[in-house]
């Protein structure tokens, strides 16, 4: 099939699925779509369900927290060939935990995350390779969140 | 004892403290808590004899109120002014905000060591700034400029609090103009922005640097510079390709004073730029 | 005068009251003499005019946390052991005015220093205390820096020296590379014997000096007994830090071990023995400004690493917030970096910041417990 070999092509472009057997990216290919957003277009909202994994192929997404008293709170912005909803592949799924929005047009690969786990659970090389490829996204966001924590900026920089 | 002893008198002189007067020719608001100031030495001979480099500081005084160590944000190829880019959060630098165009200020320098800006042509530059660490490197950035063509790749990721913490906006056009990747982030993004957020080391993973080839320069709060580190390391750039500017309390300027010791160092003279190699034995050492 | 070809490093021999006339030599040359005086219970660096104002029949008792000077009804000008003066009080005084400022028109003037610093002459400065003053020149006379207060007064400076025969229990000048005995750095050396001094001949200024007194040459008895007298004065000392030149290493291998925890424990971060030290030379720059703010100047003070604001930063907060951490740097820079940055160490065993250490910290024992700690 034709689209699917562009398809597959884009997935072997992205860093994070290196290393990935052709046969592999064939079946992952037959739950993967293209998709385009138009600035400002929701991509999934808080308490959707988390059906999809997506990559950024061009553009950005904002991944935003309503907060009653202050309004939404941008905590990520995901570039090309970032991972957004990788929540959506562990085991608990959960509702969606913040809203993703298309902050100027963009194109996202967007994977069925409950085919993914069964691809990964019926094979096991694959799966531990996902796995950490997911793992490594989550350590580098909690890296970021920590960082954050610590509010580098807040303490006031030495003088005199 | 007779007294010929006592009228025996000494006049002294400490010239290395000696105030050397500027005046304030042009004053750029940054932001709410940061100015450029532009100055001038009064003498003529000073102003001609004044060179630095890129990464080195002065020690700005204004009467009553004291001195502060305050980097040089201009670009140390072009003469004529000596821009400070400064933040309003202790006493001297306060009272330097209220100062006006005309006033006049002292200024001792240039003191310290200077971003490798020459040593890195034929390599990669990624610099890694944050809040008003900004400022030592903007020398740096303009001398890249300056001789674009003798580097390799040059990005630069670049952070702050919230958007109108940001240093330099009018720039980054310019600046990416001339083959310069540059990620603006911000920790607080508001509506309107629509750039990264998130601390600056948490960019790194989107370099592919080629670490033999690359020079890694950071400046910022300490604790963020130590995190581009951990990021630096872990893509093994060399220890010695890795720079970072500290700051620490000083008086003299000079390595006397003793204030600024860090382990053997004094900050202000083998400082503030140190490279990870150097910094190495006595890193995370709690309250060195 | 005896008719004698004086030279460097002849050794000869004055009757004590001579020394007087040494006295009256210097302050005819223009020279302010300093010496030790026994005063407030203690001995401090003072101006003496004659003989009578130093501790004659004075001892001291010394131990970590005391200092004690009495009478003993001896015959000895310089038996008693330094108390917490220092000589560097002199060379680097506790406030200099590095500058002032008048507002004329709004616009600041500089007015001339007006400090005046008399040419000094030290009489009695001990082998320790001299190689403190060459830690100090090494510090404040370098190549990319000059004190220059501090080289006026020093080039200017004589050095009587005096050698010690009654070390106290708390100094270890042998243990750094020290002795009782002052070899070099000096104008003249006494050696003070029973019923005489003993004057060893360091520079052509003390050529000139000796010329003008009444001398005899040193008798072969005497300088016998000299010799003996050093031996026994460097056989009391105790020989402690018996790996001084390994500290360096190990104490900036070991930075984060516990140990510094432990023998900081009883410190108070109170800066008794920075202040004391004759070779701490930190400083810090205040700002004196009249009521009305039309008269400013900037003034150098001694400043010590136990300041809680020795490390602050404008916008609050230090970069050493803890006694430990301060009780380290104190530590690491005498016995370490100073090697780094001086080429040699900041210590020279007087033992004043064992004496005058209000929580009796005894610095020998703390360095051979981090030795042991850290093997
Ligand atoms: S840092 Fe402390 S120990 Fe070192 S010279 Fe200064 S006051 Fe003395
Ligand atoms: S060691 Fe002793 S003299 Fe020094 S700061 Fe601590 S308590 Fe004070």
């Amino acid at each position: 099939m034709d689209i699917d070999r562009k398809l597959i092509d884009r997935l072997r472009a992205v860093p994070w699925f290196q290393e990935i057997s052709l046969e592999h990216f064939e079946a992952i290919a037959q739950f993967t779509r293209m998709l385009d957003l138009a600035k400002d277009e929701i991509l999934f909202r808080e308490g959707d369900s988390e059906d999809y994994i997506y990559v950024v192929l061009k553009g950005r997404v904002a991944i935003e927290v309503n907060s009653p008293d202050r309004g939404k709170l941008r905590i990520f912005t995901a570039e090309a060939l970032d991972v957004v909803g990788w929540s959506a592949v562990t085991p608990v799924v959960r509702q969606r935990t913040a809203t993703t929005r298309a902050v100027v047009d963009s194109t996202l690969l967007s994977i069925d995350a409950a085919k993914l786990q069964q691809l990964c659970d019926d094979n096991c090389d694959l799966g531990y390779l996902i796995m950490s490829r997911v793992s490594s996204v989550i350590a580098g966001r909690l890296m970021g969140a920590r960082m954050q924590l610590l509010d580098f900026y807040g303490k006031q920089d030495c003088e005199e | 004892m007779t007294m010929s002893a006592v009228e025996d008198k000494m006049h002294v002189e400490e010239n290395a403290m000696n105030p050397n007067w500027a005046v304030i020719k042009k004053i750029e608001t940054e932001t709410v808590d940061t100015s450029t100031l532009w100055l001038e030495f009064e003498d003529e001979e000073v102003r001609k004899d004044y060179k630095y480099s890129a990464g080195q500081f002065n020690m700005l005084y204004l009467p009553i109120y004291g001195e502060s160590a305050i980097s040089i944000s201009s670009d140390p190829d072009q003469e004529g002014l000596i821009g400070h880019t400064i933040r309003f959060v202790g006493n001297v630098t306060r009272a330097v905000s209220r100062l006006n165009v005309g006033d006049r200020i002292s200024v001792r320098g240039p003191f310290g060591t200077n971003w490798p800006v020459e040593e890195s042509k034929g390599k990669d530059v990624i610099i890694f700034a944050g809040g008003i660490g900004l400022a030592p490197l903007r020398p740096a950035i303009y001398q890249i400029i300056n001789n674009r063509k003798d580097y390799g790749k040059v990005t630069i990721v670049y952070g702050a609090r919230c958007p109108s913490d940001l240093l330099y906006t009018g720039e980054y056009e310019e600046w990416r103009s001339h083959d310069i990747e540059l990620m603006v982030t911000v920790d607080h993004a508001d509506d309107t922005w629509d750039g990264l957020v998130g601390v600056v080391p948490m960019y790194f993973y989107r370099l592919r640097p080629n670490p033999e080839n690359t020079v890694l320069w950071s400046c910022g709060p300490e604790i963020m510079m130590h995190f581009v580190l951990y990021e630096g390391l872990a893509r093994k750039i060399p220890d010695n390709q890795i720079y970072l500017s500290y700051e620490r309390n000083m008086k003299c300027g000079v390595g006397v004073c003793g204030h600024c010791q860090h382990g053997a160092y004094y900050i202000c003279k083998d400082g503030p730029i140190f490279t990870y190699e150097q910094l190495e034995p006595y890193f995370n050492v709690e309250d060195l | 005068m005896t008719d004698y070809q004086l030279s460097i490093n002849t050794t000869v021999a004055i009757s004590k009251p001579e020394l007087n006339k040494l006295l009256d030599v210097l302050s005819g040359a223009g020279y302010k003499t300093i010496g030790p005086v026994a005063k407030n219970n203690s001995l401090v660096y003072e101006q003496i005019e004659d003989i009578s104002d130093l501790p004659y029949g004075y001892e001291t008792d010394q131990k970590a946390g005391r200092y004690r000077l009495y009478q003993n009804g001896g015959s000895e000008y310089f038996q008693a052991t330094p108390g917490a003066s220092t000589w560097k009080k002199y060379l680097t005084p506790p406030r200099t005015k590095l500058f002032g400022l008048v507002n004329v028109d709004n616009k600041w003037k500089e007015v001339p220093v007006s400090e005046i610093h008399p040419k000094y002459a030290f009489i009695g400065v001990r082998p320790c205390e001299i190689a403190a003053i060459k830690i100090q020149d090494t510090v404040l006379i370098r190549e990319d820096y000059v004190d220059t207060l501090y080289k006026k007064i020093r080039d200017e400076l004589i050095i009587i020296a005096v050698n010690c025969l009654h070390p106290a229990d708390t100094c270890f000048c042998t243990s750094v590379g020290g002795s009782p005995e002052a070899e070099d750095g000096y104008d003249l050396r006494l050696t003070e014997l029973d019923d005489l001094f003993l004057v060893n001949i360091g520079s052509q200024k003390g050529i000139d000096m000796v010329a003008q007194l009444e001398y005899a040459a040193a008798n072969s008895h005497s300088l016998q007994i000299e010799n003996e007298m050093m031996s026994e004065a460097k056989e009391k000392i105790k020989d402690v830090l018996k790996d001084y030149k390994q500290l360096p290493e190990l104490l900036m291998n070991n930075l984060t071990h516990s140990a510094w925890e432990d023998v900081a424990a009883k410190c108070l971060s109170c800066g008794s023995c920075t202040s004391v030290c004759p070779t701490c030379f930190c400083w810090d720059v205040q700002d004196v400004t009249n009521l009305h703010g039309t008269e400013t100047q900037r003034d150098k003070v001694w400043d010590s690493c136990f300041n809680p604001t020795f490390t602050a930063h404008a916008g609050g907060g230090c970069s050493r917030p803890t006694t430990t951490s301060r009780l380290r740097q104190r530590i690491t820079h005498k016995f370490a970096s100073w090697v780094e940055q001086h080429g040699g160490e900041g210590c020279v065993g007087c033992g004043r910041c064992i004496v005058w250490c209000p929580a009796k910290i005894d610095i020998r024992e703390e360095l051979n417990i981090l030795q042991e700690a850290f093997k």
